[in-house]
Parts: structure tokens; C-alpha cells; sequence
């Protein structure tokens, strides 16, 4: 007989890496698919080129590099790929679409703080700020968005795969703004999009229940209040903010005795 | 609001099976240690014959614990030999003599509640009883803190996956646990005492009910199928919603194993000492799961064969349940009463990846520290000490839960060791 000694425990949850990763990538589809089905060619087009470019370009460095070329590793990536596909503004230059997605797929690869939110948020920011190009589709239909998007969020919940704490918080907020501004529109369809992928992403974001809570509703009232294009960069800074917040009340939790 | 999830549990392979006696081996293993792995010094002489149930070794410690033969026979010698921790220690080895002598041989009591508080803490420390949860802690301690018990919990959630023991020890002697119950609470005056299980285990909550008219003062409570519910002070914020920073006892709270109170009733009826157990020998790697007596000192090599042996060659071999255990190198290991169980599992490779933040491990760990902090920061003597990383019970929830498979259990203990350093 051969027993092999390890460290316990010997059991693990199903719900890995790639399978949070994959169940982000499944639930993207949707919004693509009507993102194209708005525009076809268009759209298709510019989804081919972003995925060409980044995918490849990011698979190349791998081969220089000398890394294993394996699906898993490429998760990242096509969460990006899908993300920026339904957020890019639809009349804009393939080719500038192509160069910048090659440029920041090489930046990505070699600097890993700018993981997906952080480039979303920064490319968000640029396009409507210096473009001054509106990201929304020309055939917007609130209705279906919501759909897709309510199915979203179950299915993220149920699998675990963001932190659902901070996405509920910030949508109550923004709806009750939605509310008070009497605007449902463009923009409150934007936030949500964004409060499900970027905002409530893993990374750069807090890991206590409580402050995760306060990190959504402070986001809530920043969407509310600021131009959309600020909201980016208001996004960046407090989480930085929540992430110095969040270290402290974990060493505020350990202090506490008891369960 | 108790913090754990619903985990892997694995326990209907080994479920509502009867209890298979071990038959006896020619040599028992007793090894010379007790609570805390405290080593105990040896009082008799190798080539003396020892009767079953004799004391043949005492802890010198507060605990004064015993350790007791398991059969009668001759002291053949003693030896280091691996115990359950994968140390080496001292271990009497005794040949058997299968005649099971007695030194003095009392008959069962009619009344087990016809004893003093006084006369009961002397008995449960003379027969060795201790807790059967794995920690091995003396129940003799627990009863003789001079602190009035208002409440008795008796613990059979058994959270940890694949075990069974528990439920079978409910499931098999249910009337000789309440009869036990019911002695300690006439014994100890105590206002009230609750078993508590996991609302899925409906036949013993239907069995236990059956009883209730006759036992007012027992009662029995169901709390929600998370791991780990039944360390003892996640239960008692589950059953009362307090929150014990120190000793449950302190408040009046005395928390037993179901196996415990089981062995209680033996030491009340019988009064001799506990040599024996019932354990769960389960995972996929064991042709026949099942719960088994088990006397103290038996070889798991020899209990595996007696049950049909392993399906594969090559895995796992866990003392105590996946989620708290340690692997064995080798099977030619003696059971002694901390062993509620063994489990022989696949060695499943789990791919190592970064941290990708995603807080499980934060908002899941019962005792609210950060293991992921704790990891980053274990080489970082200031923040560590507010990290507080000896809060950890190693319960292994937050390794389990990682998506990164990142073990934190370990790094948390790895960093418990660097801090005292």
C-alpha cells in the first residue's frame, strides 16, 4: 500500500476558479449577442476585431514567453473581450479599435494591477470623455435589458461568482435614484451593466460583508450625483479608499472574541 | 448569525448500517499519552500480566489522566511506534490472551442515578472518559469546575463529512443515551438539557420524539446543515443566539458529545473504564464503509482487513474526517478514543492558483479572522499580531472554500507558528 502524506483539508468546494470565471463568461453572452443582433454587421465586426486582437496578441506573448497556451489562462481575457464588445461605442474606427486592443492587451500582460475593471473603467473613460461617443446601442430596448440582466444577477448569485453584497447595494441606490430623477434610461442601464461586472468584480474590491455593503451604496450615490464619465474614476479612487478600509476592519473583527 | 456553508458530506455511504464488532487481535498498542499528546509515565512492568481495565499509565499533569488496557494479557514490552499525530512514541504492547479478565468485577447498576455529584466526577476520571469529538478533552474536568450547569447540550450534529459514528451511537442507543442524560440531570440538578442534530437526520429526530413524554426536562433541537455548526460555540449560537467568549461553562452551558454521554451511561451502569469506541471507516477507497467497535489499542491495518479491506493501493489515509484529519504514512497505526473515524480518499491534485480576492474565505471563517490577510501578511510580525491568527479553530472551511485552492488553513497555522517564534 502507498499512503501519501499531506496537508488537510481534503475536500474542496466544486466552485474553482475557472468555474467562477466560466459562469462570468456564460452570463456576458446574452448581453453580446443583443448587442450584435442590434447592429449586425457593425457590431459583429467590431467583436471580431476585439477578440482578434486581444486574444491573439495575448496568446502570442504567452508563446514568446514560453507559457503553457491553455483555455483556462485565457478566461481573463475573454471576460475582457466580452465586456468591452457590449460597452464600445458602435461608430468608431476598427483600426483604432484594433491598436488600442493590441496595446492594452501587451500593458495588461505585463502589469497585473490593471487587471479587466481597472482597463474597462480607464477605456470607458477615454471614449466618452475624450470621443465624447456615446456607448449606448442605437436600437436600445430597456425592457430586454432588464430581463437579461435580473437573469444575470440570479445566476451570478447562485454560483457565487461575484461579490453580490456590493452589486444589490449599489443597484437599491441607483434605482432609488433612477426613481427620484424620473430617468430610467441609457444610463441606469449602463450603471447596472457596470455594477454587475466591474464595480462587484473580485478584484479591487472589499472583502468584509459590511464593507463591501458600504463600498455599493457609496458607488450608488456617486452615480447618482456625478456625469457618468466621472463615475470611472470615482470608482478607482474609493476603492483604494475601501480596500485601506476594509484591512482595518478585519484587524476590528480579529479584536472581537466570541463567534 | 452562525457563519459556515453546506459542504461535501459523503455520509450516506456509511449511514443506517449496523455495527460491526471488531474482532479481537493478538496484540493491542497502547500508547503512553493523553489529552494534548501529554506523555504519560508507564506504572507497571513489562513481562506483568495486566487484567482489562487496568490503569496502566497516569499523565502527571492537572488532568491526571489514565490509560487503560483494552484486553488482558502480558506486557510483551514497550517501543516507539507512530501514533495518530505521525510522531513516534512510547507504546505498551500487550499480547492478548482473549480471556478478557476483570480485576474486580462489579455487576450493572439498576439506578444509574443513584450516585453523588462527587461520586460521578471521581467516576468519569477513574474510567477515563473524555471527549469523543476528537479533542480527547477529560469530561471529568467539564462536570468538576465547581460551576452550576443550568443547561446540558448534547452534541450529535457531527458535522465532519463522511462521518457516521455519531448517528449510529444515537440511532442504536437511544434509550441508554436518555437514560444517561436523565441521571445528570437529577445528579447535577441541571434545568434542562437539549440534543442537538441536523435537520436532515429524520429518523433519529422521529426516534428521540418517541421518547420525549417520558423525559420532560429533555429536549431535542434541529440547527441548519452548515459546517462547522457543531464546534461547540458556533452551537450555542445557533441554539440561543450568544455570543461565549470564554469558557460555555462560565455561562452555565456544558456542551457533551453524543458518544460521550454514551460512555457516560457505561461508566454509570458498569464503572469500568473505556477501552473501547465506536468510528466510521469510510471514503471511496474502502471496499465496505461502515461503523465498527473498535477497542483501543488495535491496529488500523488489522480493523481495514477485518471490514474487506481497501479498493485501491494508492491514497489517503485520514484520521479523523477530510475537513480536520491528518494523513497517516502508514496504516500500522493503533486507534486509541480520539479516533471518532478514518477515511482512505483519492489523492485528487488540486491545481494551486493566485488569490483572486473574491472574500469567501473572509466572510465564511466562523471565527471572523482573515486567513487571506493573515497569509499575506505572515511575514509581517505587527499586523499579524492584530490579524490574530491563534483565533483559527482549523476547521478548514476557508481552504475548502477557495476557488484558488489555496490551502489557508495551513498558512494560518504556518503563521500561528511564525508569530511565536
Amino acid at each position: 500500500m502507498n499512503f501519501i502524506l499531506k496537508q488537510g483539508p481534503f475536500l474542496h468546494s466544486k466552485n474553482n476558479k475557472f468555474n467562477i470565471e466560466l459562469t462570468l463568461l456564460i452570463t456576458l453572452i446574452p448581453f453580446v449577442i443583443y448587442k450584435i443582433s442590434s447592429n449586425l454587421i457593425n457590431n459583429l465586426l467590431l467583436f471580431i476585431i476585439i477578440l482578434v486582437s486581444s486574444l491573439l496578441t495575448s496568446i502570442f506573448i504567452d508563446y514568446i514567453k514560453g507559457n503553457k497556451i491553455k483555455i483556462e489562462n485565457y478566461m481573463d481575457d475573454i471576460i475582457y473581450i466580452l465586456i468591452v464588445s457590449f460597452i464600445i461605442p458602435e461608430n468608431i474606427s476598427y483600426l483604432f479599435i484594433f491598436l488600442i486592443n493590441i496595446l492594452i492587451s501587451i500593458i495588461r500582460k505585463y502589469i497585473k494591477f490593471l487587471n479587466y475593471p481597472i482597463v474597462i473603467g480607464i477605456i470607458s473613460f477615454g471614449f466618452l470623455d475624450i470621443f465624447n461617443k456615446s456607448i449606448i446601442l442605437s436600437n436600445f430596448n430597456l425592457y430586454i435589458f432588464i430581463i437579461i440582466s435580473i437573469i444575470t444577477i440570479l445566476v451570478l448569485i447562485i454560483n457565487k461568482s461575484f461579490k453580490f453584497r456590493i452589486a444589490l447595494a449599489f443597484i437599491l441606490l441607483v434605482t432609488i435614484g433612477g426613481f427620484l430623477k424620473q430617468d430610467f434610461g441609457t444610463n441606469f442601464m449602463f450603471l447596472i451593466f457596470n455594477s454587475i461586472y466591474i464595480i462587484a468584480s473580485f478584484k479591487l474590491t472589499p472583502n468584509n460583508a459590511f464593507i463591501q455593503i458600504l463600498y455599493g451604496l457609496i458607488l450608488g450615490v456617486v452615480a447618482i450625483f456625478l456625469p457618468i464619465f466621472y463615475f470611472y474614476i470615482s470608482i478607482i479612487l474609493i476603492s483604494l479608499i475601501f480596500i485601506y478600509v476594509d484591512k482595518n476592519y478585519s484587524y476590528y473583527l480579529a479584536l472581537k472574541k466570541g463567534i | 448569525m452562525v457563519r459556515g456553508t453546506k459542504i461535501i458530506n459523503n455520509k450516506n455511504i456509511s449511514l443506517n448500517k449496523s455495527i460491526n464488532k471488531i474482532e479481537m487481535p493478538d496484540y493491542v498498542y497502547i500508547p503512553l499519552v493523553t489529552y494534548n499528546n501529554k506523555k504519560c509515565k508507564f506504572l507497571g512492568k513489562i513481562g506483568n500480566y495486566v487484567y482489562k481495565g487496568e490503569k496502566l499509565a497516569t499523565s502527571n499533569d492537572k488532568y491526571d489522566l489514565g490509560v487503560y488496557s483494552s484486553v488482558s494479557g502480558f506486557i510483551r514490552g514497550i517501543e516507539k511506534r507512530i501514533f495518530i499525530d505521525n510522531t513516534l512514541v512510547d507504546t505498551i504492547i500487550i499480547e492478548n490472551d482473549f480471556k478478557e479478565r476483570e480485576k474486580a468485577k462489579k455487576g450493572a447498576k439498576k439506578k444509574i442515578n443513584n450516585y453523588t455529584k462527587e461520586e460521578v466526577i471521581t467516576l468519569l476520571k477513574n474510567c477515563g472518559v473524555i471527549g469523543m469529538s476528537g479533542t480527547g478533552f477529560p469530561t471529568y474536568f467539564k462536570y468538576g469546575m465547581d460551576l452550576k450547569i443550568k443547561k446540558l447540550i448534547i452534541n450529535a450534529v457531527e458535522g465532519e463529512p463522511y462521518m457516521t459514528a455519531d448517528f449510529s451511537v444515537l440511532n442504536s442507543y437511544t434509550s441508554e443515551i436518555l437514560e444517561a442524560i436523565d441521571a445528570l440531570i437529577e445528579i447535577f440538578k441541571i434545568e434542562e438539557a437539549i440534543i442537538v442534530l441536523k435537520n436532515y437526520n429524520q429518523k433519529a429526530i422521529s426516534d428521540l420524539k418517541e421518547y420525549m413524554g417520558s423525559y420532560t426536562k429533555i429536549k431535542v433541537k434541529t440547527v441548519k446543515d452548515i459546517y462547522p455548526i457543531g464546534y461547540e460555540k458556533s452551537l450555542i449560537k445557533a441554539l440561543f443566539n450568544i455570543n461565549i467568549k470564554t469558557n460555555p461553562i462560565e455561562k452555565g452551558i456544558l456542551v457533551n458529545n453524543i458518544s460521550t454521554i454514551y460512555d457516560i451511561y457505561k461508566v454509570l451502569k458498569y464503572q469500568k473504564p473505556i477501552t473501547e469506541r465506536i468510528m466510521t471507516i469510510s471514503g471511496e477507497g474502502i471496499k465496505k464503509p461502515q461503523n465498527v467497535l473498535v477497542k483501543e489499542g488495535v491496529l488500523i491495518s488489522e480493523i481495514i482487513k477485518q471490514i474487506g479491506g481497501y479498493k485501491f493501493k494508492k491514497g489517503l489515509l485520514v484520521v479523523n474526517g477530510p475537513m480536520i484529519g491528518k494523513t497517516l504514512e502508514t496504516d500500522n497505526v493503533a486507534v486509541t478514543k480520539q479516533v471518532f473515524g478514518i477515511v482512505f480518499l483519492k489523492d485528487v491534485k488540486c491545481k494551486i492558483e493566485d488569490c483572486i480576492n473574491c472574500g469567501k474565505c473572509v466572510n465564511i471563517c466562523p471565527v471572523r479572522i482573515s486567513p487571506i490577510e493573515i497569509m499575506k501578511n505572515k511575514k509581517n510580525p505587527s499586523k499579524l499580531k492584530k490579524l490574530k491568527p491563534e483565533k483559527c479553530i482549523k476547521c478548514g472551511l476557508c481552504s475548502y472554500i477557495c476557488p484558488s485552492n489555496i490551502n489557508l488553513k495551513e498558512e494560518v497555522i504556518e503563521s500561528i507558528r511564525v508569530g511565536g517564534d
